[in-house]
């Protein structure tokens, strides 16, 4: 999607603050590939609505396959696609969260996914659906949350399965079911989830959009040699614009805010930088993400550098740090979790939510890098 | 009941398709979402309760917190977005000071907080017309 504003003349875009952050001279996300301006996803965003509420009229109620909960059902589903930067091309996962109409979440097991494209326009969503890929996504649970993970599944859900999928009132469990997808156009699609909740087969579909091309840098990519802000930032530089919880106190996770992620890539040592902003979150998951990457930085500090970059200079003034605007698209698209090779090269990416399993296999198979800080040995002759 | 929804505002945000009234429109629009409207009007008495539970029993408290308003609080909050950023911005940080007195040992500041945060979350819904207006925990 061409951006027909040259920069600062695009209607309600995010004004980049001036935080000492060359960020690579890169302008957006995904470096020379400009990223689609915020008020572009606004806009997106505002026309899925209309999506959706075209998907509730066109449908009838939920027995019927719609989305309109009966008068008499409270534990009716809605759909929630979770993944951010989905786009055309070989499958990639795709997270998609269930939940009741009282905020009541969907835990465990599998569901069965079923998409279909609606068009190019989100206008076309009164069009006959052309039927796509067909899924089973196992549940991804939230770090933290006192939840496993689903095993990986290859079958369709089993109706009968005790582990399958329930609600989870009060229990403080939270996650989202993922699955392996390929999209192969861009445009505008429906997700159709199903599933056995509760001991009954409930439905509940989801509209979204799929890009031509990613917008936030992927794996093989170049890691843009970003200066994020760290503890040693001048001191005109808002506490809460290096981590958004420092509006309250002092800046947590310290060994978090120790590094740039350009230092480290100079130093040739591995990173994992998490984009999140626990206090602004719209995802509900930064916070808990951002602790798991601080958890990890305690045990594999030796094997790369942990950064965490806090999306706002000024969440009220939408103004956003130019370290988070030069790799990922903010206001709702938080958090995401990059892992950086010594050499440079993006090795894997998390959109909304990652497990420590998912972090530690990549972790393991890092070589231990040299602490920037520690003394170098001597060569020997 | 401290934040009685108006009709009017049930009506406006409601599903649209259904003409009967609050009684036979159980959902009603938070921006993107849509959401029981049991779920709007238990929002800040949950959030009061919570915080008259929270001397005692701190624990009890949270769980009342967790279960029955943070992730409407969510919700909220991303439908303030469009349109209210000052009182998105006061309702998340007001939501987070309340999560970090939770978090720690007895609690300490978490009725202040969640006070706090009920206000919040009444002057969000009042800007989209949701409530009547601030009644607070009184």
């Amino acid at each position: 999607m061409s951006d027909p504003h040259p920069p600062g003349e695009r209607p309600g875009a995010l004004p980049v603050g001036d935080t000492g952050s060359g960020a690579g001279g890169s302008t957006g996300a995904r470096g020379a590939r400009p990223g689609r301006p915020p008020w572009v996803a606004a806009a997106v965003a505002g026309l899925l609505v209309a999506l959706a509420a075209g998907l509730l009229l066109a449908r009838g109620p939920l027995g019927d396959g719609g989305d309109e909960p009966p008068d008499n059902d409270p534990d009716a589903l809605q759909a929630s696609v979770a993944s951010f930067d989905l786009a055309v091309g070989p499958p990639a996962r795709f997270l998609v969260g269930l939940f009741s109409f009282d905020q009541r979440t969907v835990a465990h097991g599998s569901v069965a996914l079923r998409f279909a494209y609606l068009g190019p326009r989100a206008s076309a969503g009164t069009a006959e659906p052309v039927p796509g890929p067909e899924a089973t996504a196992r549940f991804l649970a939230l770090p933290g949350s006192g939840a496993r993970s689903s095993p990986t599944t290859t079958g369709p859900p089993s109706p009968g399965d005790p582990d399958g999928p329930r609600f989870v009132d009060g229990s403080g469990v939270r996650g989202v079911y993922a699955a392996e997808v390929g999209f192969d156009r861009a445009g505008f699609w429906q997700v159709e989830v199903t599933g056995v909740v509760g001991g009954q087969e409930r439905s509940a579909m989801a509209a979204f959009e799929v890009l031509a091309d990613h917008e936030v840098p992927m794996p093989g990519d170049a890691a843009d040699p970003t200066e994020n802000l760290t503890l040693d930032a001048p001191a005109s530089v808002p506490r809460a614009a290096i981590d958004s919880r420092a509006s309250s106190g002092s800046i947590p996770d310290p060994e978090l805010h120790t590094d740039t992620i350009a230092g480290a890539l100079a130093a040739g040592r591995p990173v994992v930088a998490v984009f999140s902003t626990p206090v602004y979150c719209q995802s509900r998951f930064c916070g808990p993400i951002t602790d798991l990457v601080g958890e990890l930085a305690a045990t594999y500090g030796d094997r790369a550098s942990f950064v965490h970059v806090e999306v706002w200079r000024d969440f009220e003034a939408k103004e956003v740090n130019a370290a988070a605007a030069a790799w990922i698209t903010p206001d709702g698209n938080e958090p995401w979790v990059f892992v950086i090779g010594a050499d440079g090269t993006i090795v894997a990416r998390f959109d909304n939510v990652v497990t420590a399993d998912d972090l530690l296999s990549l972790l393991e198979t890092l070589p231990v890098a040299p602490d920037p800080g520690d003394p170098q040995p001597t060569p020997t002759p | 009941m401290a934040a009685a929804v108006v009709a009017g505002g049930l009506l406006a945000g409601g599903c649209g398709e259904r003409a009967e009234g609050p009684a036979a429109s159980p959902t009603v629009r938070l921006g993107a979402a849509e959401v029981a409207a049991s779920t709007v009007t238990g929002l800040v008495p949950a959030l009061c309760q919570a915080a008259a539970k929270v001397g005692d029993d701190p624990g009890r408290a949270g769980a009342t917190f967790y279960a029955r308003a943070h992730d409407v609080l969510h919700t909220l909050a991303a439908a303030l977005g469009e349109g209210h950023r000052d009182l998105q911005a006061g309702l998340l940080e007001a939501k987070a000071r309340v999560e970090e007195a939770l978090a720690a040992p007895g609690a300490p500041g978490a009725g202040e907080a969640l006070v706090s945060l009920a206000g919040a979350a009444e002057r969000g819904l009042a800007a989209l017309a949701l409530t009547e207006g601030p009644r607070s925990c009184g």
